[in-house]
């Protein structure tokens, strides 16, 4: 068991109190927030999230869970990897030197086969219906966590297309805890500050702001200055980061890694936001649902995400920060074992696998496993509410223990009748 | 019916309180259940004044009203104010913004509707009557079909979801009678034991009869088709396998009885789409729904909008959440919900008396300066501070800083123009669709904005006869913060305010930035940002 | 277009137990050869049948032979050598093969195992040599005997391989839709020209729209086929045909079929009348046959009654061709199950025509 990934002992009592007063009121009110240096985070070994979110949906016969040779398996050979006896599709040659720090679940069978309501759903944790939304799992966690000591926001979302500020991700907790998109890795509207205004200028004008909140809040209730503290700090400090966006500054080298395409460099800026201290970091893919011609692009798409995964791996592992990040990569389906009349592959809810690393996770452990077809899971399958229960798990969160709380209506953050998947916790 | 609830309004007059005043009454109350719970001072002049302005006219006040009335010796001069402000075109207006965000909750904006508040706000039509109007639409009458926007509003399509009928009719339940039946649509209320499967469903089974159709020639609104309803309607749990049915009902009420016609002969009018007309069901399950629901006779009614209206001028509802009625969840003060919807009834659902009465409150006029040691907000000891909406926050923003006539003549495309500043306010300010603006939520999006965005920062740059430009030509600094004070907080500064204002001032290279910084930093600050 | 004189007569449907990918037929038109997506070489040979009445004429009728075994995963390369009865097969895990393509039983002349690394994508063969190329961005030349003679090697996967009709020079055209001429004699890429329509960067995917290199009659023009892509994730794009002034490598006429989901023009054959049999596979489950002259802007027969359509095979008798397709209903999500319960797999009906006269 990694020393680092103990169960939080702070993160019950932070979260009764972000219950009590209203997330942002009670992160202003962490502290810390003045210009924090950089890899305080890493200092400070705060659990945090890295979310890789392949939209539309991964082959997992062309990745994770190849059968070559098999009637679906498809044109591609499989190559050994670091874990005897394991093997991954021939598209991943950079995963397969890596899969002792990972640990592949082979085992998924979820509910949707449809993105529309997949997608929401696999995020949200698939809970009961209890008649609310439930927050995507950047949301629960930004709640149940809070931001870092960084005083970032705690659910940033970097993706290709629009960007600002996603408040429907949140539910039932509200748009607070809704995600702040980076759009094309780009930051939100406002983020700059005026080429009229000099920093200087603004620092005086901030100050002067800040001593007439002083003399307003101080015989007042505190919760509403200290969020408004908050909200105007945070936009500082994002400001003081603002060089995580400006990708022309990135060493060349290290972009080559990552790769010179949206994920490798979304990664890239995902990996900069981790280490300034962002809670939850989602970096999004699109376009893997590859109902046509499947198999040719396939190659591009996997081989692609295998390069930016593998070097944001490389890049935690190497800073140490990979012993307090959970590390997700995943899509709301697998894809049919089936080959269409296109050279396609359709939605496959049915036997599919999600990988995981970092805080929590037992490296190297390959659990679950589908038939010799790969057409239907074999032995134990796994849901994706038995997945937050593990990644709740993972961060030090007891799902049987902590709710949410919707309005005086406690509600489980994962499906009351899952638990954790044997074997995926360290 | 009627008589009988009036008589029952009367009996306190019986028992002696008929020289008190509902106002006084309330306070009373208050006063009783703080008991050894010290309550806030009065709110000073300043806050009194910024609190009835923004409430009641939109905006806060101008410098020169703020002057004016600071200066005004006369003890009664709050009373007048007060009553000035209910006499107020914009009293009418102000009130349609505020219904127009509790009701519709940032779904969007329509002309027709907007009109109808106003409307109705200005003729002080009873909230019974309004309320018919939005749960049981009459398209024909040009006067009342701005009111169908509260439903049609909520059948059009968002994202790829399907037509929300559920959504209507959960809404229906929350806005009119406090109940959020949601959570009871699949089978019984988990949490909630007075909600029950039957109460979302007898609602459900009108509201989800509903097709939504386009303006025509008689309707020029949007509008939703009525169809037949012929049987009652099967639901069954998730828990179970029985099934069980109902026609159209009011939760808690009793079901209403399907009539059966002959065929052919259930309409009074015939739909007829080419001719673009609506017709009219003999049997309407919304007609029946709504003279049902929107009455003396279902208790909930009145105590749903008296809780709201106090929710309105308090910044927290008797009941919270406002809609989670139920006998485990009491209001916090029973006795007085009670006295507020009894009086509510004999006064026939005026809602201009009502906030009135509560306006005249000391409780709504305390400051939010808390007593010494605190206060538990559910005790109403101290004001609370509450959120302004985008719409009320834009105006004083140009008002204050003397911005409002130049945006108001640019061309909507400007940059600057009423219509961009309405847009970027909206943005920064407001809610997603379906969240409802209830507390003071400051964000980072508005935070940005407020730090960096062009055309907030040109507001406070200077031009001729702009607030900046005339705080520049005071050139003392002490004159320069009191006037910039007055203006944007409607109160002088402290002397420490005035000390620190000077030391800014003097510390920036130049006098125009500095001035600009100045009126900036009041304007982010959280005292400009809150009604408090 | 529904004259029925005009209109290609079904003779027979020949029916597989998997997907196929490649159909030929053997220049001696004795045989009908494709490659499976099982790892199998598939046959049918042409057989003469009794009459069902007397007097009728006898009828052809193709029958199946026994699989040939030895290949993985899918077997999407074909070429015939040009004199011996033998079919050179290749796979996507790299094997070259060299096999007789008649008898009942496999009679392997060569083979090798690791020709590519990886997806052994077409094979061209000339009087002398056999050309190859593959997901390793390589291009091989042999013998016919299965020695490796040269070697070219790029970073870009190729899909297409050609001789040029002198048999002196190897045309390949890659993912990103660059064709080079490469001389094998002094190793030397003397020319290279650039089809950007076949190339789109969808996101982060590369979509690579050339399927095949044919040099017409000629030998003056060299067709590329294929599809222009507009968007990757589930492909779309529109079916190409692109004539190409060889000396040049000018476009001369650009030839596009159907909407955006028509996507790829699969295969074609030239007919020594004058025009090319083309057919096409899209989603979901489109797919046309077409025959179009040089030179015309539309093609004088189309059909859509047979859909994705992965190989056309004109038979050496120019009377005949065959489509091969996939069975219908072919796509959906979830599990979907048959009768008896089990998850069974796709088939490739090969449908047999012939030409009208």
């Amino acid at each position: 068991m990694n020393p680092l990934c103990k169960p939080n002992e702070h993160a019950l009592s932070r979260r009764q109190w972000l219950g009590g007063m209203g997330g942002a009121a009670a992160a202003g009110a962490l502290g810390g927030l003045v210009s924090p240096a950089v890899g305080e985070v890493l200092k400070q070994k705060e659990k945090q999230v890295l979310f890789i979110w392949l939209d539309g949906g991964m082959s997992q016969l062309e990745s994770w869970d190849p059968k070559p040779n098999t009637q679906f398996g498809g044109p591609f050979r499989s190559i050994p990897t670091k874990l005897p006896g394991i093997h991954v599709s021939e598209l991943m040659p950079r995963m397969a030197k890596k899969m002792d720090k990972i640990c592949l679940v082979r085992a998924m069978r979820t509910q949707d086969n449809s993105h529309s309501a997949g997608v929401p759903r696999i995020q949200r944790g698939d809970p009961k219906n209890r008649g609310v939304i439930y927050p995507y799992f950047g949301s629960a966690v930004a709640q149940l966590m809070g931001p870092t000591a960084s005083g970032l926001p705690p659910y940033v979302w970097v993706k290709p297309g629009s960007g600002g500020f996603k408040p429907t991700d949140a539910g039932f907790l509200g748009p607070k805890y809704g995600a702040l998109a980076f759009g094309d890795g780009q930051p939100p509207p406002n983020f700059l500050r005026p080429a009229t205004l000099s920093p200087e200028q603004d620092t005086a004008r901030n100050e002067l702001r800040r001593a007439f909140n002083f003399n307003y809040a101080q015989p007042r209730r505190k919760a509403n200055n200290e969020a408004n503290t908050y909200v105007f700090d945070t936009a500082e400090i994002l400001l003081k980061r603002r060089e995580i966006f400006d990708t022309s500054k990135y060493p060349q080298k290290e972009k080559d890694r990552y790769g010179n395409h949206l994920l490798g460099q979304h990664m890239l800026i995902g990996r900069k936001l981790l280490e300034a201290g962002c809670r939850f970091v989602k970096v999004n893919s699109y376009g893997w649902d590859t109902h046509g011609d499947h198999f040719n692009g396939t190659v591009s798409l996997v081989n692609r995400f295998d390069q930016a995964f593998a070097a944001v791996l490389e890049d935690l592992e190497a800073t140490g920060q990979l012993d307090h990040t959970l590390v997700i990569a995943m899509s709301e389906f697998g894809r049919t074992p089936r080959i269409n009349g296109h050279a396609g592959r359709d939605h496959w809810p049915e036997a599919w696998t999600i990988a995981l690393a970092g805080c929590g996770i037992n490296a190297g452990a390959v659990i679950g496993a589908t038939n010799a077809q790969g057409t239907f899971v074999k032995g134990d399958e796994y849901d994706i509410g038995h997945m937050f229960h593990t990644w709740f798990r993972a961060l030090g969160i007891n799902p049987d223990a902590v709710e949410f709380d919707n309005g005086g209506q406690p509600l489980p953050i994962a499906h009351d009748d899952m638990g954790v998947i044997p074997g995926v916790l360290a | 019916m009627r008589p009988i609830i009036f008589i029952c309004a009367l009996l306190p007059v019986l028992a002696g309180w008929a020289a008190e005043s509902l106002s006084q009454r309330i306070d009373k109350l208050i006063a009783a259940k703080a008991g050894r719970q010290p309550l806030a001072e009065p709110a000073s002049d300043s806050e009194f004044l910024r609190r009835v302005y923004l409430d009641f006219t939109g905006q806060i006040p101008t410098a020169e009203g703020a002057r004016k009335f600071l200066a005004n010796p006369s003890a009664d001069k709050r009373a007048k104010l007060i009553d000035q402000l209910f006499a107020d075109a914009r009293w009418a207006e102000t009130m349609a913004d505020r219904f127009h965000v509790l009701l519709m909750e940032r779904r969007g904006e329509e002309e027709e509707w907007r009109k109808w508040l106003v409307a109705s706000f200005k003729a002080n039509k009873p909230w019974d009557a309004m309320a018919r109007e939005m749960l049981a639409p009459e398209g024909t009458d040009a006067a009342k079909a701005g009111a169908w926007f509260f439903i049609t509003k909520r059948l059009e399509k968002y994202g790829q979801n399907p037509t929300d009928h559920p959504g209507l009719t959960r809404d229906v339940g929350r806005m009119f009678m406090g109940v959020d039946l949601q959570c009871a649509q699949c089978h019984r209320h988990l949490t909630v034991k007075d909600y029950k499967q039957l109460d979302f469903q007898g609602l459900y089974a009108a509201y989800s009869n509903l097709r939504l159709q386009n303006p025509n020639d008689t309707i020029k609104v949007k509008w939703a088709m009525e169809s037949l309803l012929k049987k009652e309607m099967e639901f069954g749990s998730v828990f179970s396998e029985t099934k069980k049915t109902t026609g159209p009902r009011v939760p808690f009420g009793v079901p209403i009885t399907i009539p059966e016609f002959k065929k052919g002969e259930e309409w009074a009018v015939k739909p007829d789409k080419k001719k673009g007309v609506s017709g009219r069901l003999k049997f309407s399950p919304l007609r029946e729904i709504a003279t049902r629901m929107a009455t003396p006779e279902n208790p909930y009614f009145a105590r749903n909008i008296a809780n709201r209206a106090w929710f309105l001028m308090m910044g927290r509802g008797l009941i919270e959440p406002l809609d989670l009625t139920h006998t485990k969840n009491p209001p916090s003060h029973p006795e007085l919900l009670d006295l507020l919807a009894k009086e509510l009834v004999a006064h026939k659902f005026d809602l201009k008396w009502l906030f009135r009465e509560l306006a005249r409150t000391q409780t709504y006029q305390r400051s939010s300066v808390l007593p010494k040691g605190g206060a538990p907000e559910h005790l109403f000891a101290s004001a609370k501070e509450r959120p302004i909406a985008a719409e009320p926050l834009l105006r004083s923003v140009l008002l204050a800083t003397g911005e409002r006539d130049r945006v108001t003549k640019l061309d909507e495309e400007d940059a600057h123009s009423l219509k961009s500043f309405g847009d970027l306010f909206q943005g920064a300010f407001a809610n997603a669709p379906r969240e409802p603006e209830l507390a003071v939520t400051p964000t980072l999006k508005a935070a940005l904005f407020l730090r960096n965005n062009e055309a907030l920062l040109w507001l406070v740059q200077r031009r001729e006869g702009n607030l900046v430009d005339r705080l520049i030509k005071l050139k003392e600094p002490a004159k320069i913060a009191n006037e910039a004070f007055l203006t944007l907080l409607a109160r002088n500064p402290s002397d420490a305010e005035r000390a620190m204002v000077k030391s800014f001032l003097q510390k920036q290279p130049t006098l125009q930035n500095a001035v600009g910084d100045l009126v900036w930093a009041l304007l982010s600050s959280t005292e400009f940002f809150v009604n408090h | 277009m529904a004259d029925p004189k005009k209109e290609p007569k079904q003779l027979q449907v020949l029916e597989s137990e998997r997907q196929l990918l490649c159909t030929r037929f053997s220049p001696d038109g004795t045989h009908l050869i494709a490659g499976g997506m099982d790892a199998q070489v598939h046959r049918w040979h042409r057989a003469e049948v009794a009459p069902e009445k007397e007097g009728d004429e006898k009828k052809i009728e193709w029958q199946p032979l026994p699989n040939l075994a030895g290949h993985h995963a899918w077997v999407g390369a074909m070429g015939f050598h040009p004199k011996a009865k033998h079919i050179f097969t290749g796979d996507s895990w790299g094997q070259l093969r060299c096999t007789d393509y008649e008898g009942q039983k496999l009679k392997v002349h060569w083979s090798q195992k690791t020709a590519h690394d990886g997806w052994l994508r077409q094979i061209a063969v000339s009087k002398k040599h056999l050309a190859t190329v593959g997901r390793d961005g390589a291009v091989w030349l042999w013998s016919h005997a299965g020695k490796r003679i040269a070697e070219w090697k790029g970073a870009e996967e190729i899909f297409a391989v050609t001789f040029q009709p002198d048999g002196q020079r190897v045309v390949f055209g890659d993912a990103k839709g660059v064709v080079r001429v490469w001389n094998f004699t002094t190793k030397i890429i003397e020319r290279e020209f650039t089809l950007n329509e076949f190339y789109k960067l969808a996101r982060i995917q590369d979509v690579c729209g050339l399927t095949r290199l044919v040099f017409l009659e000629d030998g003056k023009t060299l067709l590329a086929v294929g599809c222009a892509p507009t968007d990757g994730g589930t492909m779309q794009g529109i079916p190409t045909l692109d004539w190409l002034d060889y000396a040049t490598g000018k476009s001369t006429q650009r030839y596009q079929f159907g909407v955006e989901n028509d996507a790829f023009i699969t295969d074609v054959a030239w007919h020594p009348k004058g025009y090319l049999l083309c057919a096409t596979s899209g989603v979901t489950g489109r797919g046309t046959t077409f025959f179009i002259r040089p030179g015309e802007k539309e093609p004088f027969y189309s059909s859509t009654k047979i859909a994705n359509i992965h190989a056309l095979a004109l038979h050496p008798d120019h009377q005949h061709f065959t489509l091969t397709s996939t069975s219908r209903g072919s796509n959906g999500n979830g599990r979907r199950l048959d009768k008896e319960g089990n998850y069974s797999g796709n088939t490739s009906p090969v449908h047999v025509f012939e030409l009208p006269a």
